[in-house]
């Protein structure tokens, strides 16, 4: 795609189509602005939060006299403050992510990329902020979060800009995004969870600590479909991309163990996520993305709904 | 030197059938594409678990390919490796081989281009060609009899090619049991534990294997039989005139019976030795088709000058229906063509009307059109026509009377019958051979060498009616050995019982047949005397009897010939028959009875052997019988009982022999000779029943020279393994190709198994 910024990734009749979507969040989240989105603090808006027992100090403004009237108490009424949306995109750039089974399908850092630019464009439009971190080995870079056009346009330049390579060290970016994100925001994960010799207990624990600090986290786990099927039709020297390691294997003679492997694997993640709360999806790079992001975007604001 | 090369040839062929595709499997294991990953821990987790599977597969799949190439190149590279050690390479042993020919006319049924005849000699060639020159061999035909060319083993094979380069088809039929007995009784001269074969050449018919056994006797029967020569009523009378005229024609029916009798006992497969391979090449047609003219009958048997007649033809067939054309030829001269469709596998009888023809020997051939078995689509046959029936009549003049009176008035005053009366004094001056029927009336009795004539007239196929009278006593019969029945007394009857009703027993009998009981009903006679009888001999029968119990007219076979015999004498003197208004009738339908019964035979089977007395009684010492050819048929003389009798020596040339009775004479026209349509019935033999009729356990059949010499091959130097290794490649090459596809048939996709919907979220 010619251009650069979000005009690289995205077209107007894409921008187009994504003018209703909104992105969410399913938890409370901390904002500096007032927002659409629930904040944990109680504050002026419409929506009824619950009552508090007045002590000094406190408005008698707020004093609820109906409630008084039944009980003889002073309680004051409170309120749901309502905030904007943080959304921080957390992007593998390790050098498995350029992997592309096909050359007419994308590599999975470009999938990435391309829906985190669906996602931001959604945020920013909506006045949330979005912000991002490169990872791979460690964090490779930061963009802090702002609701802005022009920082979504920046953001997607830096991701155009840069090019996977280095290992992963999946787990200990992510643990250090974690610490770094104070507020309670929304974290997506853009990766193929594919780390050197790690343990997906590892990163399950980095994303269990996203979550232990209220943060709403979404997994999208990029894959391509080879990766899951391993749909070769000949033996073949197959090579690490991060770790340039070789091996001899004849797929269709272990395409069956590589499933039940593959399978145990993605399993590790689910399972998790599911104990965590934490939105898990697979993301396949043959699948058009339009679809897949209008989709997942209309399912989640259902969900927010009800 | 060539057995070493073999097996090096074999050794490097066998190392190149394991090793290529070893080298091939290998060679596809390490040419492999680099192909970057994205992570390959779970490859390695994968060929953890499923290393050994994959070696397995592996190993199974380059064994299978490996056996594939192994049995391959056994089956096309080395053809040297046997069922039996390693054929001729490591062992040689010394044959001795028989060989049988079948020299039935059936043999000359075209197969493409050759006869089946041709093939055989071809074949038998070749056998001989594949021998060595230590190899022994014998020749023998198998004909109607067994016919040594070679009786003896012996190792000039190139004498033995020419003898059967020479060799000549018969004229007859064949039996296959006799010669491969003797050409056995060859190979078992030679006591040395040798190899030892016996190959036979024949068609495809099933005629010559029906002398083996019970099992055989049946092969042409049922629907496969060929049709019978004629559908005769169940009379007995007429069973035995057909009887009478195979006996006529050559005996041919008792001969063949006898034959297959002694040829069914004499087959014995126990004496065929189980190291004697037996080889059995069928080079006849799988499905022959032949139709054949096989049996003539003129009608009436008794032509007369000026007669018309009526020819019966009829025809066998074989094959498919089919539309043939026969034309009958009289004295060289075509005479009627007609056209027929003759179908199924039952015979058709065409009829034609002859012309009225005049006096002496007419020549006949039936011709059809050319088939696959030419020599028997002629049938050639004679015309007898007589001006008058001679008739012989002894006995004195007033005892002859009423029968001279009888004999001699007919229709318009001439009754076509030539009596001629003689005394019994001038009885050995008569020819009786040129008399259709001889009466004796009170002529008893006879002396000894005249009673031998008159048997001997009668076994030539003669008809003797014989008259008591006063003259003779009972005691005068008993040196007759022809009689119905003899004598025991003269009885002179009392007047009461004087009145005799006759009674006709057999009524479809020759004499009665034609006769109708007039308005009066049955004739009654007056008998004042009669002879009083024994009971009857063999053969013999009550024709007429007088009253209830008494016989008046007995009949009796002897021979070739009759005997007839009245219990009253022909005058009046005894009984009133010669007034009765019967006996014209009666001696009318005698002499044309004997006329027609005796004597001229139409046509004959061709024979080896054939006696001129029962066939040509007018030829002599110096008579000249000749082919139709026109060579000179050899004429055997031979003594018995003092009296010369004379053979004609190999008769089996189909066609008209002629006849010089002195060198000075004519020739004419005496024999019409055919071969016998036993032979052109060419039902197929089923192959398989081979073994089981024969009872021989290596006994191998073969459709063709190629195939012999294959089985020939494969039985000396045992079954080549090619055939068998083939069959194994395919098999192996199933069971590697569902295998491999077994193998390469995909896995179902795990995103399948997951069930990923469209917003990545896993279903499954």
């Amino acid at each position: 795609m010619a251009g650069s910024g979000i005009s690289h990734y995205l077209t107007p009749e894409a921008m187009h189509k994504l003018g209703r979507q909104v992105l969410l969040s399913r938890y409370v989240v901390e904002g500096n602005l007032a927002g659409a989105h629930r904040s944990p603090l109680k504050g002026a808006s419409s929506e009824f939060a619950d009552h508090k027992p007045y002590n000094k100090g406190d408005d008698p403004k707020h004093i609820d006299w109906r409630v008084y009237a039944r009980t003889d108490k002073f309680y004051i009424k409170r309120y749901e403050d309502e905030t904007n949306l943080r959304v921080y995109f957390v992007i593998d750039c390790s050098h498995s992510m350029a992997y592309r089974s096909d050359d007419s399908l994308p590599t999975k850092y470009e999938y990435a990329c391309k829906l985190a630019t669906m996602m931001g464009f959604c945020v920013v439009k909506m006045r949330d902020s979005v912000g991002l971190f490169q990872i791979a080995d460690n964090i490779k870079m930061k963009m802090i979060a702002n609701n802005s056009m022009n920082h979504l346009n920046n953001l997607c330049k830096r991701m155009q800009k840069t090019k996977p390579a280095s290992n992963t060290n999946l787990a200990e970016s992510l643990h250090l995004i974690a610490e770094s994100i104070h507020k309670r925001a929304l974290v997506i994960v853009l990766s193929d969870l594919f780390g050197d010799d790690e343990d997906p207990e590892s990163v399950n624990l980095a994303l269990a600590h996203f979550r232990k600090q209220m943060h709403d986290v979404v997994v999208f786990h990029m894959l391509d479909p080879a990766e899951i099927d391993l749909s070769f039709k000949n033996g073949a020297e197959f090579m690490d991309m991060e770790t340039n390691e070789v091996i001899t294997a004849n797929p269709k003679s272990m395409a069956a163990a590589y499933h039940e492997v593959f399978e145990e694997f993605l399993a590790k993640y689910r399972t998790a996520c599911k104990a965590m709360k934490v939105d898990y999806r697979i993301v396949k790079t043959d699948e058009p993305l339009d679809d897949f992001a209008r989709a997942y975007l209309e399912e989640r604001r259902r969900l927010q709904a009800g | 030197m060539f057995s070493l090369m073999a097996f090096q040839f074999f050794a490097v062929g066998a190392g190149l059938a394991i090793g290529v595709p070893l080298a091939i499997h290998m060679i596809q294991s390490s040419q492999t594409v680099k192909m970057p990953f994205s992570t390959i821990r779970f490859l390695k987790l994968a060929e953890k678990k499923s290393s050994r599977q994959i070696k397995m597969e592996n190993f199974i799949l380059w064994l299978l390919r490996t056996l594939l190439m192994f049995f391959l190149s056994f089956a096309f590279g080395v053809p040297i490796v046997r069922t039996t050690n390693f054929g001729n390479l490591i062992v040689r042993t010394q044959r001795n081989v028989a060989i049988v020919i079948d020299a039935s006319y059936s043999m000359n049924y075209l197969v493409g281009k050759d006869t089946a005849w041709d093939k055989a000699l071809e074949s038998a060639t070749e056998v001989i060609n594949g021998l060595k020159e230590s190899d022994k061999v014998c020749l023998y035909l198998a004909t109607e009899d067994v016919e040594p060319i070679i009786e003896e083993l012996s190792a000039e094979h190139d004498f033995i090619k020419e003898k059967i380069k020479a060799l000549e088809m018969g004229f007859t039929s064949s039996q296959l049991a006799p010669a491969i007995m003797a050409a056995n009784s060859a190979l078992t001269a030679d006591k040395r534990n040798i190899e030892k074969e016996i190959h036979i050449f024949t068609d495809n018919q099933a005629l010559p294997w029906s002398s083996f056994g019970k099992g055989s006797v049946a092969l042409l029967d049922g629907d496969d039989a060929p049709p019978p020569p004629k559908e005769e009523k169940p009379d007995k009378k007429k069973d035995k005139g057909k009887d009478e005229d195979d006996k006529k024609k050559g005996g041919k029916k008792s001969k063949d019976d006898e034959k297959q009798t002694a040829s069914i006992t004499g087959w014995d497969p126990q004496q065929i030795a189980d190291k004697t391979a037996v080889f059995v090449t069928l080079l006849g047609a799988a499905n022959p088709e032949n139709i054949t003219p096989a049996d003539v009958d003129v009608q009436p048997r008794l032509i007369m000058e000026d007669m018309p007649s009526k020819l019966t033809v009829r025809l066998a067939h074989c094959g498919p229906p089919r539309n043939t054309s026969i034309t009958v030829f009289l004295d060289g001269e075509e005479l009627q063509t007609r056209s027929t469709i003759v179908g199924g596998d039952r015979g058709e009888d065409m009829i034609f009307s002859l012309p009225p023809l005049k006096q002496g020997n007419h020549t006949a051939r039936i011709e059809l059109p050319e088939d696959n078995l030419k020599v028997d689509n002629d049938f050639h046959f004679l015309f007898k026509v007589k001006e008058s029936l001679p008739t012989l009549i002894v006995g004195k003049k007033e005892e002859t009377l009423f029968l001279v009176k009888a004999l001699t008035i007919g229709i318009g005053g001439k009754s076509g019958i030539r009596a001629d009366v003689v005394s019994p004094n001038d009885l050995d001056e008569q020819e009786l051979s040129e008399y259709s029927c001889v009466f004796l009336c009170n002529v008893l009795p006879f002396s000894g060498q005249q009673i031998v004539d008159m048997e001997q007239y009668v076994r030539g196929g003669g008809l003797l009616v014989i008259f008591p009278g006063d003259l003779g006593t009972a005691s005068d019969y008993r040196a007759w050995k022809c009689l119905p029945a003899l004598p025991q007394t003269t009885v002179d009857l009392m007047l009461s019982d004087r009145k005799h009703m006759l009674r006709w027993e057999k009524p479809q009998h020759p004499i009665l047949r034609e006769l109708k009981i007039g308005q009066g009903g049955a004739p009654i006679l007056t008998i004042r005397k009669s002879l009083i009888f024994d009971k009857l001999e063999k053969e013999s029968e009550i024709i007429i009897s007088a009253g209830a119990e008494k016989a008046f007219l007995m009949d009796r076979s002897f021979g070739l010939g009759r005997v007839l015999l009245f219990n009253v004498s022909c005058d009046r003197t005894w009984s009133s028959l010669p007034l009765s208004p019967y006996f014209l009738p009666y001696v009318h339908q005698i002499v044309q009875y004997g006329a027609g019964m005796g004597g001229f035979v139409p046509y004959i089977w061709a024979t080896d052997s054939l006696s001129l007395r029962e066939f040509l009684p007018s030829a002599t010492r110096d008579s000249i019988l000749e082919d139709p050819d026109g060579k000179e048929v050899s004429v055997r003389t031979s003594v018995q009982e003092g009296r010369t009798l004379l053979h004609a020596e190999d008769v089996t040339k189909p066609g008209i022999y002629t006849i010089k009775v002195t060198p000075s004479d004519e020739a004419e026209p005496a024999l019409a000779v055919n071969i016998s349509r036993k032979e052109s019935n060419l039902t197929p033999l089923d192959q398989s029943r081979i073994k089981e009729i024969t009872e021989i356990e290596r006994i191998y059949v073969a459709n063709s020279k190629e195939d012999m010499l294959q089985k020939i091959e494969d039985h000396r130097l045992g079954k080549s393994l090619a055939e068998t290794c083939l069959w194994l490649v395919l098999m192996i090459a199933v069971a590697e190709f569902f295998y491999a596809n077994m193998k390469a048939k995909n896995t179902p996709k795990l995103t399948e198994q997951l069930g990923i919907d469209v917003t990545g979220e896993v279903k499954g």
